[in-house]
């Protein structure tokens, strides 16, 4: 097993004159996979391929289990690629598509025959050894291209919007068979999505990135509850949020007054003007009028979700969203927030 | 494919076999066929015997053009495909110097750039040989070749590449087992028009070869000069085959062989 250690990583491009990665520092563990979750453009695919020897860093280092693999050409790494578009050669069948890499090994005929009757079997795809890559739908050419790269026992996997270009139910299908493949093999692994369910539902760990920087790294459950800034906090959900000041434990807003936790961390915050979020989940439906942490508003709209009710609220010139497991009784209501929800950044 | 086009495709057909073809397989075997006779009044075999008389030079001058046309194209091929993927790195604003250079030869009348090529080799003293035609014929279909390879170039998407790289390819292998695979049909397009720019030239061939080099061009202009039709028609029927027989290898190989190869291109 692989662990993969990023260092220091720098990557500026003069044709379009914009910083992609601006100190990339990163650490994967043997068998453990990494989804990195941006927007585009933020340089996640850039990052996979200076991790793949694709493409030169500036400055910094990929290391290999401590093995520093900056001078070490993309055909002698060992870390395989598979990308959005599939990608597969349009001149060979499926069969030699998987074999392709094995044949770059120079492994014999009969092996590289074994090894491909074996990974068509995993990837669900025996007897498709002859089609052509158009002769198959988005699925199955997405399935060849991961038993393309698994065939050649990668050290590392580096997937890039694997997922993309598939429908709902294949997706969820595929994001399946990659986390089984991934922990059956025991593959580092990483994947870059643009799409935050495919990142939680595939990665153990999530890496948020923004403009060529890590902004937060850590499980799902940490990245959602406790943003680390105010953009990872609306790149996570639909926050409800709105500005304020903060005045020692309380923050003073236009709808109402917020009092923060006795233990909470934003109390160390200076005071001043404060950007607040509230995830739809924290509100809920008050008992009580009037006070602290409670706000009036109007149901604008209103609908079952499912599982939950979500409502559409407005709060003097504010639109905010409440999921919660009754539907709102009347148009005109108060909704108080838990303190403990309250996530606060200096503006 | 539509009925009008379909009927269109068939009238051009009938109408370069009723028009070209017809009349040039009568004139190889016409003796005599005066105007206004619709068809020869004698026959005679003649102008096809003429093939294999060597002093009548059509074999030697069918090799020559062969090896001519072939030469062309590898060196064409050698020199194309490394520029193009040189120009694909220079910046987008700076593209039109590359292209007014590429394209500068186009822009000058051929008599003018032959009389030039040939001022200079015969500085060099290569003139009057293959080599000083091989040149000649190379200015003027370099700049078709790059043109056409790099407008395929330009679609054509490099992660393929990439993919190879990753999965252990070395850049020779990437170069050899992808990229020449992917652009196989647009190297052939572009070696069949540089092929049949070079088996055509006459001014550039009877120039730089200094008339010792006989070239089917050559041969057929000398016997429609002296007015013997029925070998003139044998030599044009010559000069016919090898670009009908490439034309047709090409149709095939584009229409059987695609395999979705376009996809590689974003096209």
């Amino acid at each position: 097993m692989t662990t993969l250690t990023v260092r220091q990583l720098y990557k500026y491009f003069p044709t379009t004159k914009s910083h992609a990665l601006r100190g990339i520092n990163l650490q994967v563990e043997g068998g453990q996979h990494l989804a990195i979750v941006g927007p585009s453009g933020c340089g996640k695919s850039t990052l996979m391929k200076i991790i793949a020897g694709l493409l030169p860093a500036d400055s910094g280092q990929v290391n290999y289990n401590k093995q520093n693999m900056n001078n070490i050409a993309a055909h002698h790494r060992g870390a395989v690629m598979v990308f959005q578009d599939h990608l597969l050669f349009p001149f060979l069948s499926v069969a030699e598509n998987i074999s392709f890499g094995l044949r770059m090994q120079k492994v014999g005929t009969a092996e590289r025959k074994r090894q491909v009757s074996q990974i068509l079997q995993l990837v669900q795809l025996a007897g498709f050894e002859q089609r052509r890559p158009h002769e198959l739908s988005g699925g199955q050419q997405q399935r060849v291209a991961l038993a393309r790269a698994l065939v050649v026992a990668p050290r590392l996997l580096l997937l890039d919007e694997p997922l993309a270009n598939l429908d709902a139910h294949l997706r969820r299908q595929m994001a399946n068979l990659i986390v089984d493949i991934q922990q059956q093999l025991q593959l580092t692994t990483i994947t870059v999505t643009h799409n935050q369910e495919e990142a939680f539902s595939m990665g153990n760990r999530v890496a948020l990135m923004f403009t060529g920087t890590i902004e937060q790294i850590g499980d799902g459950q940490s990245l959602t509850s406790a943003p680390v800034s105010a953009r990872a906090a609306q790149f996570f959900g639909n926050w409800n949020h709105i500005e304020g000041v903060k005045r020692g434990t309380a923050i003073e807003t236009a709808v109402a007054r917020f009092l923060l936790p006795p233990h909470s961390r934003y109390r160390e915050i200076a005071d001043g003007k404060v950007q607040l979020f509230l995830r739809p989940e924290a509100l809920r439906i008050g008992t009580q009028k009037r006070g602290n942490n409670r706000v009036q508003v109007t149901l604008m709209r209103c609908f079952h979700g499912g599982s939950r009710w979500h409502s559409q609220l407005q709060a003097d010139n504010l639109l905010w969203e409440m999921i919660s497991d009754h539907q709102p009784p009347h148009q005109s209501l108060w909704v108080e927030v838990a303190p403990e929800a309250l996530i606060v950044f200096s503006l | 494919m539509s009925r009008f086009y379909r009927i269109v495709i068939w009238a051009i057909t009938l109408h370069i076999l009723l028009l070209l073809v017809i009349p040039l397989i009568l004139w190889t075997i016409s003796f005599r066929w005066h105007f206004p006779a619709l068809l020869p009044t004698h026959y005679s075999l003649r102008a096809w015997q003429a093939i294999f008389d060597p002093t009548k030079q059509i074999g030697v001058a069918l090799l020559n053009s062969l090896g001519i046309a072939c030469a062309v194209t590898v060196i064409n091929l050698l020199i194309g495909l490394p520029v193009v993927r040189m120009l694909q790195r220079i910046k987008i604003a700076h593209r039109w110097v590359s292209d007014l250079i590429v394209l500068f030869p186009l822009l000058i009348t051929p008599l003018a750039i032959v009389l030039g090529l040939y001022s200079a080799l015969s500085s060099l003293n290569i003139v009057n040989n293959a080599l000083a035609i091989i040149v000649a014929h190379v200015v003027a279909s370099l700049p078709y070749m790059i043109i056409i390879l790099r407008a395929i170039f330009t679609n054509f998407d490099r992660r393929y590449e990439e993919v190879a790289a990753s999965l252990g390819a070395s850049p020779f292998q990437v170069a050899y087992q992808v990229t020449l695979s992917l652009l196989a049909p647009a190297i052939l397009v572009s070696s069949l028009f540089v092929f049949l720019i070079s088996w055509s030239q006459y001014l550039s061939t009877l120039l730089m070869g200094g008339g010792r080099l006989i070239t089917l061009p050559l041969l057929m202009i000398s016997y429609a000069a002296a007015g013997d039709y029925p070998l003139m028609s044998v030599v044009t029927l010559i000069q016919f085959m090898p670009p009908l027989i490439l034309l047709v290898i090409n149709a095939f190989y584009l229409s059987g062989r695609s395999y979705g190869i376009e996809r590689a291109f974003a096209l």
